[in-house]
This record gives C-alpha cells, structure tokens and sequence, in this order.
C-alpha cells in the first residue's frame, strides 16, 4: 500500500565515474507522488548525477532505482530512453530554449524530437491552452529572443510539462537569480506542475528556497535523507 | 556565411566547365558549318574568330581582285565579309545574299540589306535596342582621333532576322557597298560643277574641280541623294576582310584548299581544324583549372570540417537539452547531417545560378 504512494525507491545505488574518484552512494531513498522534492548539495557533491540516474541517462553500477514500481536500472539503453520521454519532464537552468524555433514549436518540442510522442491536432490544441494559462497565447509564432525573462521562464517550465510527466526534473531554474525572483520562479514551477498532477524533483544549492517542498534530499549527508 | 564560402567553392568549377562547354559547343557547331576561310596571311585563329564571330577587326585585308580569283573556280558558294565596324558597340558586317542563304538566315520582318545605306538586324541587336523596321541606327565613330576617317553615317534598318542562337543574332548587317562607304572609300555630297560656289573650291582646271573641306558629305543615304554616291577605288581593289567559302563538295574544298597552300597574298583554312587546335589548349587550361579546383574543394571541405566541428562545440548545450528532452543519438546525428544537405543544397543552388549569371556573362564577352 506504501509502495502505491511512491513514485521513486532508490535502494542501495552506488554510482562511479571511471577515474574520477567521485562516488554517490544511497543506501535508502523513497519519494512520494505528487511531491515536491528538493536535492541540496555543494557543487560536485552528485545532484545532477543522481537527477541523470533517476531519468536514466546514466546507469548505476549497482542498487536499484524503481519507478512507477518498476526497476529501470536493468533497462536497456533504448527502453530507458522511451521511459524518459514517457515519464520525464526537464526544466534547466538558463531555460534551454531553442532560440531559431518559434515559441509554439519549442513548446511541442518533444513531439518533434520523438517518434513514441504523436503530434496531432489534439496536441496543438493542448499546447494553446498551455499558452492560454501561462499568458504567452499571442506570441506562439514569435521567437524566444522575442520574450520576456518570465514568459522565457514559464515558457520553459510549460514544455517540461506538455507531455504530462510523472515526474518533472529542474535542474537549478534559479541558479543565478536573486531570492524574490527565486521564490517567484519557483512559485511558477510549482503551481504548473501542480496543475499538472506531476511529482517535482528540484537541484538547488540556494537552502532559502527549502520552504516550499515536501522533501529535501541533502546530498552533503549522502545516504539519510532529510524529510522537513 | 557557410552557404556564401560553400557556394562560392562550388560556382568556380561549375562556372569554368559551364563557360568550356558552351565555348566549345558554339566554336565546333559554327566552325563545322563553315567548311573553308580565306583571308589574308596572318595569324589564323584571329582569321577565324573574326570571319566566325565577329569578334575585333582584321589586321590585314584581301581584295575584291582575291573574291573574284575564288569565285571563278566555280566549286561552291563565296562569301565576301567586311569586319571593321559597330553600331551602338554591336558589329556591322558587310556581306552579299550569299551569306543569309549560306547560313539559312531568313527575316522575320522587312527585307535584306539589298540598298546602299539599308541594315538588317539579328534578332537579339533588335531587341535589346528596341529597333523597328522603318527605324535608323547611328554607326560608331570608326577612330576618334582619326580626322581623315569617315564620320558616323545614319542607316535605315529594312529589316530585322529570325532569332538564330548564334552570332548573327548579336550583328547588323549591310551591303558591301554600305561598307566600303562607312570605311570612307565611298561618299556622298552634292554635285560638283560649273556653278558651285567658289567658297567650295579648292582648284579648278579644264578637266577637274576640286572641292576644299567646307563640302559636307551626307551623312544618311535617302532616295534623293542616292546617287550622289561613289566609290573612289577600282571595284577589284576595294577591301574585303575575309571570304567564307561552301564548297560544292568535299573533292571541291580540297582542291580549293590546295590552289591556296602557296599563294603569297591569301591563306586558306579549314576552321573546324583551327577551333579544335584552338579547343586542345583551352581543354589543357581545363584540366589545369579542375585539378586547382579539385584542391580547392579539399581544403574548403576541411574548412567546412572545422566549421561543423566548431559548430559542435558551440551547441553542445543545445545538443544536450534536446538529448535530455527524449532526442536519441541518430535522430541528433540525422539533424547535423540534414542541416548539412540544407546547407550544401542552398550552396549548390546559389552556385548554379550564379555561375549561369556569370556564364552568360562571360561567353557574351569571349565569343
């Protein structure tokens, strides 16, 4: 019944980078659905690491990582990939967008890149009213050079969130930014992937913003997570 | 930047082989229906080229004594051309009825150039100038600083040519008599006699009267002053450029040819022998040219090389999103790839027609 709740069990992960002498080592991780969750740490302590493992970009030399109750790290290189579409959203630091797309395009971005994604007409509509809720609908044949830094920002965070995943990963959105434009930005995040019924994953650094999640994960003490 | 360097690689080649080509094409097509050339001794590819194209004026000329001398040995067709001349910078050429039979010139309006002072006109000197029949053409100053040389004489165009795609379509053409009269052999001004002002007389004796330089030459050839016109030379010492010579067949055409292996005044040709001496050094430079060009692709590909590489490294961050966004690796690869094809197809496109712009260019300019 517990295991229902949960979106993520990490158990056991050990993860090395051949020659680097880095190590990220969880014996016990557990993560709710619906969740907002924090993973803090210094730089160079794993939070990118340990976001890329839980996405299955990178494969752990050993441990488990279930999602959804199902074990990703005996994956294949092709499933985990189709697992990452399917279930994954990314928001990055410096929004990523692709600056020669027009808005609506970089908005159904993933439907372009992926052929397990169909584009059809029932898509463009969602993506409007995407555009509709985060106040960008006039501007979907613009470029994002043409946008404001929030509507960059929301812009962003809507297409991590357009193919409905179950868990959407920001990796440090507001990594350069000052606290009131932090907790603003973090707000946004929030309250789309909310609307989203989606689980939120965060990498910060800034323990300002720790307020407003469910969970932290302190990378600093490695294996105990810290549940505020 | 990519498609301008790309494009510019890929014009020259294009462009060089484009310009041999239709060089080729047009000196071989035009030479094989010449069968024979006479003309004065002298260099013969500059024989050729004149007597073919039009092209520059001849650095000596033969007579009207060496037109007759062929033609009465009766074996085909001759063609007397005068060269020397230009309207509105496009050649006046000065030839017999033979020459449009010859060459199955027919006009598209009005008639031949058949009266002294008429000109037909080729198809493209008509359209670009936007003349008419029934228009006139002024001819150009033959020398600017030559005060002894005839002036500008106005012509009456007659008639205007079927479009032939050769270099009669880009050529006025008169009579000869029209010619002998723009080089200044010939003129045309009032009679002069007994009751002719004595301010035009420079002398006067019983059997002649000599009038000074205040008489003024016509300047255009019209129904009233037509026969005011003369020619100040024996008809068989009047100057001809060169003779175009149809042979009746090839028994004709060796003979002919070899009337005139030793004559000390005139040299005959054979010009499609002449356009493939002149065709095996050009297809040298060729070979010369695709070799260079051959390395210039190498090194641009290198350069093209770097650049893609270099673009790599710039959009590594780009690559890495899309990857993250759920792009697999192929689907990466195929999109560099595609904007490459991109790339090299707008290249291609713009090199294809910039090289037609500059083929067409520079063929008006060489032939």
């Amino acid at each position: 019944m517990e295991n229902e709740k949960q979106i993520l069990q990490i158990e056991d992960l050990k993860f090395w980078y051949t020659g680097k002498g880095f190590q990220l080592e969880i014996s016990n991780l557990k993560i709710n659905k619906g969740s907002k969750v924090a993973i803090l740490g210094k730089s160079g302590s794993g939070k990118t690491t340990l976001a890329h493992l839980i996405s299955g970009i990178l494969k752990p030399q050993s441990g488990l990582i279930r999602f959804m109750g199902q074990d990703i790290s005996d994956l294949s290189d092709g499933e985990r990939r189709a697992y990452r579409i399917k279930n994954i959203g990314f928001i990055f630091q410096e929004f990523e967008l692709i600056e020669y797309l027009s808005v609506l395009d970089n908005l159904i971005l993933p439907y372009k890149l992926t052929k397990s994604l169909s584009l059809n007409e029932e898509t463009i509509n969602r993506a409007k009213a995407i555009a509709g809720r985060i106040e960008i609908e006039n501007k979907l044949h613009k470029y994002p050079n043409q946008l404001s830094g929030g509507e960059r920002q929301r812009l962003a965070t809507a297409r991590a969130l357009i193919t409905s995943p179950a868990l959407v990963i920001a990796d440090e959105p507001t990594g350069n930014l000052d606290t009131q434009t932090a907790n603003k930005v973090l707000n946004e995040i929030i309250n789309q992937s909310s609307k989203s019924n989606s689980t939120l994953l965060m990498i910060t650094h800034d323990p300002r913003l720790l307020e407003s999640f469910d969970q932290v994960i302190d990378l600093n003490k490695l294996t105990n997570p810290i549940t505020v | 930047m990519q498609v301008a360097a790309l494009a510019i690689t890929m014009c020259l080649p294009i462009t060089a082989n484009m310009i041999v080509g239709e060089v080729s094409d047009k000196l071989q097509s035009r030479a094989k229906k010449t069968p024979l050339i006479f003309g004065a001794k002298g260099d013969r590819f500059d024989l050729t080229i004149n007597s073919l194209f039009f092209r520059g004026a001849p650095s000596s000329e033969i007579s009207m004594l060496e037109y007759n001398r062929v033609k009465n040995e009766n074996r085909g067709s001759v063609v007397p051309i005068i060269l020397g001349f230009a309207a509105k910078k496009y050649p006046v050429i000065g030839t017999t009825t033979e020459y449009f039979l010859e060459r199955t010139l027919v006009p598209k309006s009005g008639t031949l150039p058949l009266v002294l002072g008429d000109v037909t006109l080729g198809y493209l000197c008509a359209k670009r100038l936007n003349l008419k029949e029934g228009d006139h053409i002024l001819t150009d100053q033959v020398n600017l600083y030559n005060l002894s040389a005839s002036n500008p004489v106005k012509l009456n165009i007659t008639g205007i040519l079927e479009e032939s795609k050769s270099a009669d379509d880009e050529t006025l053409f008169v009579n000869l008599q029209t010619s002998w009269l723009l080089s200044g052999i010939g003129h045309g001004h009032v009679k002069i006699d007994d009751k002719t002002s004595s301010e035009s007389i420079l002398s006067k004796n019983k059997s002649s009267i000599t009038a000074n330089a205040s008489l003024e030459n016509y300047i255009e050839v019209n129904d009233e002053n037509i026969n005011a016109f003369h020619f100040h030379k024996e008809q068989e010492n009047l100057p001809i450029s060169s003779l175009l010579v149809f042979p009746k067949n090839i028994k004709d055409e060796t003979i002919l040819k070899g009337n005139y292996i030793n004559d000390k005044t005139v040299q005959s040709i054979r010009p499609r022998e002449i356009v493939s001496e002149l065709l095996e050094f050009v297809f040298k430079i060729k070979q010369f040219l695709n070799t260079s060009f051959i390395l210039t692709g190498i090194a641009a590909s290198l350069f093209l090389l770097a650049l893609i590489l270099l673009s790599i490294q710039t959009r590594k961050r780009e690559i890495k999103t899309l990857f993250l966004i759920g792009c697999d690796r192929k689907t990466l690869i195929l999109l560099f790839i595609g904007e490459l094809v991109i790339l090299s197809c707008m290249a291609l496109l713009v090199s294809i027609i910039t090289a037609y712009a500059l083929k067409s260019l520079a063929i008006g300019l060489i032939i």
